[in-house]
């Protein structure tokens, strides 16, 4: 049962970065880890019936295509707001917001 | 392959398959995407039907079908009895009542094709929810329906609110969905089967762990809690309102919340299967959920008296209303171990249908009303009486419905349960389930007086009011007639659902708690009249104002309050373990995506061209530190084998 071990060390690592990251980027890298550690673990999990191996490829697949579509969605978010920090997006986006009310108030 | 095989495979196949066909048509031609939707929804309305014959000729047992899914582990299937042949029907209907309503509430909006592309999904995941007889099945449908939710709540995902609501559904939501996936997980390892049938003969052969099933049935509780609005996970719903009222009336009000019923009501079936397991769960997990239905039913009554929007009169309402659903679950068991004899188990599942007739009344009209005022503030309304009179009459029905006033639909069902918690609850629950019923009334007259009474407010009178188009009072007058119809239809349901009731029809008039439901309605007629017609007392001005009560009801028990103190804490930890780790590394810098355009400066590349700089030899050393941080974990964890 090592790999348990493993995977709550990765777990662990993963909503650490989580709690002290603003970076898109970085935030991304950690919930990658975390969701390699549930793989992890379900592949390991069901080696014994020899599903583990099938169970691999199928998650491997899924989340490079999954990956994949959430880089391409990072850089747009980033292109659009000039930063990749989360408080200063979130910040604009109000900002945002906030000049569209007032433009519609003033029509 | 039979009839009803066929009928219960492609009723969610069809759905799910046109709904990748929505945004093929809808590039070519909205009008084509626009007719697809309806026939779709038409077609899954009729295999829906075609499942009602046979399971009605029944004895009651249920009819499996499955295939190979996962090669020799798990198999899919489809598993038919009348509470799954009930929910697709009403999901079905209520489709292709939707599927129309939107040709007309939604013309004109941006981003249609994602919308039905989304109201289809929807469809064939909420099918395949309540017919599924594998429990991971179900499991990525009930994923699928929170999923169709959130995306339908920022719909208008340029509205910040919009965007909000839905995230914080989402999140709401999630809580219960990791408890019903550790229920799930605790039966296949205690019966090494996802299948409700074989979860049924696990139960029957009487090898089972009872501590850990009562577990179980707590787990699925809670995913029932947080799928159907219930104290104390009931906020979600009044945000959900930001959604399109159409998204609101099928998913909010008519079948997505009824989930939790499904859920609860299908795991009374399963648990019934064992007696010695119903009489272990009797002592806690009954009473627990006929506590919370109580209190959930209470405190949603109470909330629809304050709020001002008319969406949100509509969704602490159906709180309410599902609060009187578990309600009728809780006590249901109370005196037997055979659902077949139990009057609250068919009184909630009754009541539910007559609940998504009404509510989805309402809230069609309520999207007529928004639709022609452009806002959701009761207070910019009043005088609605003269410019839509068709709504007007037909918000009556809606009214008198959801008081459950006879001879109309809720108060048969509404008596049931009514009775099941008399002849079973405590006394305290009594009188709580009592006073909602009554407060029910009085947030009734409110919202009918708020909007179609007394003098037209100034935003109205500045604009031309018109009544809604045809294609929206059409199936608002559908849902109209099944209020009044669906009642005296119970000896019906009874029969198709198998139930022996020992009450009848007459006999909800003459049962006892029909003259102290009807003298308790007086007194909240009598106060709603005078505070909303003749100002009396100045109650108004008290609601108004500022005191302990109005503060509960306007920050809703101050429950969000609580949740966003949570998430206040979490985010200062997460600051101050932040500032823990800069004090730590401040030595090393911070480079990975903070400034990719920093990095491709001009003066950057030319330290490079130079030699390695500070920061490179950084670099270096944090990819050895870390290469060695791994070897360590492998070695620690794997043992030297791994290396």
């Amino acid at each position: 049962m090592d790999f348990v071990i493993l995977a709550l060390v990765m777990l662990a690592i993963g909503i650490y970065g989580l709690l002290t990251n603003r970076q898109l980027l970085k935030v991304f890298i950690s919930i990658e880890l975390i969701a390699t550690a549930a793989t992890l673990n379900f592949v390991m999990l069901a080696s014994p019936q020899g599903l583990g191996e099938a169970l691999l490829v199928l998650a491997f697949s899924v989340d490079t295509a999954v990956s994949a579509v959430i880089l391409a969605l990072l850089v747009l978010v980033s292109k659009r707001y000039g930063t990749g920090d989360l408080s200063k997006i979130i910040a604009k986006m109000q900002e945002n917001a906030e000049k569209e009310e007032s433009e519609v108030e003033a029509q | 392959m039979m009839l009803e095989e066929f009928s219960a495979w492609f009723v969610w196949i069809i759905p799910l398959i046109a709904s990748l066909f929505v945004p093929v048509i809808g590039k070519y031609s909205e009008k084509a995407r626009n007719y697809f939707v309806i026939a779709i929804a038409g077609i899954v309305g009729v295999l829906a039907l075609s499942l009602v014959p046979s399971v009605w000729s029944g004895e009651g047992e249920a009819i499996t079908y499955t295939i190979p899914w996962i090669s020799g582990f798990v198999e899919a299937g489809v598993y038919i009895d009348s509470l799954s042949v009930l929910f697709t029907c009403l999901v079905a209907f209520f489709a292709l009542i939707i599927a129309v309503y939107s040709q007309g509430y939604m013309k004109g909006e941006e981003g249609l094709t994602r919308y039905y592309y989304l109201l289809l999904l929807f469809i064939g995941s909420m099918i395949g929810l309540v017919i599924s007889d594998n429990m991971l099945q179900m499991f990525i449908f009930w994923e699928m329906v929170g999923l169709c939710s959130y995306a339908l709540i920022s719909f208008w995902y340029k509205k910040p609110e919009s965007i909000h609501s839905g995230v914080k559904v989402f999140i709401m939501t999630r809580i219960g969905d990791i408890m019903l996936l550790a229920a799930i997980a605790i039966l296949f390892y205690m019966f090494g089967t996802f299948s409700f049938h074989g979860v049924i003969e696990g139960l029957q052969s009487g090898v089972f762990n009872t501590e850990l099933m009562v577990i179980t049935a707590f787990l699925v509780l809670g995913g029932a809690v947080a799928k159907s609005a219930q104290f104390p996970l009931f906020t979600w719903l009044y945000s959900a309102m930001e959604a399109p009222t159409s998204v609101s009336a099928l998913l909010h009000a008519a079948t997505m919340v009824k989930a939790g019923i499904y859920l609860l009501s299908r795991f009374i079936l399963i648990f019934a299967a064992a007696p010695a397991l119903i009489v272990a769960l009797q002592p806690y997990w009954f009473p627990t959920i006929s506590w919370i239905g109580v209190i959930t039913a209470f405190i949603g009554a109470t909330l629809g008296l304050m709020t001002t929007d008319i969406k949100g009169v509509l969704a602490y309402s159906t709180v309410s209303q599902i609060g009187f659903m578990m309600a009728g679950l809780g006590t249901a068991m109370a005196h037997t171990t055979d659902v077949a004899m139990s009057t609250g188990w068919f009184a909630s599942l009754f009541h539910m249908v007559s609940h998504a007739f009404f509510e989805g009344l309402g809230f069609l009209l309520a999207g007529g009303i928004i639709h022609a005022l452009g806002t959701r503030d009761m207070r910019l309304m009043g005088g609605l009486k003269k410019a839509m009179p068709l709504t007007f009459a037909l918000m009556i029905i809606m009214i008198v419905t959801t008081s459950g006033l006879p001879p109309f639909a809720a108060f048969f069902s509404k008596g049931l349960i009514l009775t099941s918690v008399m002849d079973a609850g405590s006394l305290i629950q009594t009188i709580l389930i009592f006073a909602a019923t009554a407060i029910t009334f009085a947030y009734c007259i409110r919202m009918f007086s708020l909007v179609f009474m007394g003098k037209p407010s100034e935003h109205i009178s500045k604009i031309h009011v018109h009544e809604a188009p045809k294609i929206m009072l059409v199936p608002a007058a559908i849902l109209a007639a099944l209020c009044i119809v669906w009642g005296i239809a119970q000896p019906y349901i009874a029969s198709f659902m198998h139930i022996e009731l020992e009450h009848t029809l007459l006999g909800a008039f003459t049962s006892a708690e029909t003259p102290i439901f009807l003298l308790l309605l007086l007194p909240a007629f009598l106060l709603a009249y005078a505070s909303y017609y003749k100002n009396f007392m100045g109650i108004r001005k008290i609601a108004a104002g500022k005191n302990p009560l109005t503060a509960i009801l306007n920050h809703a028990y101050f429950i969000d309050d609580l949740y966003y103190g949570i998430a206040k804490g979490i985010n200062g930890f997460s600051a101050a373990l932040t500032r823990f780790e800069n004090a730590l590394f401040a030595h090393i810098p911070d480079k990975v995506g903070s400034d990719i355009s920093d990095a491709a400066a001009p003066g950057h590349v030319m330290t490079l061209k130079k030699g390695p700089s500070d920061s490179f030899r950084n670099y270096v050393a944090a990819a050895v530190l870390g290469f060695i941080l791994i070897m360590v974990l492998i070695v620690l964890t794997v043992g030297f084998g791994g290396i």
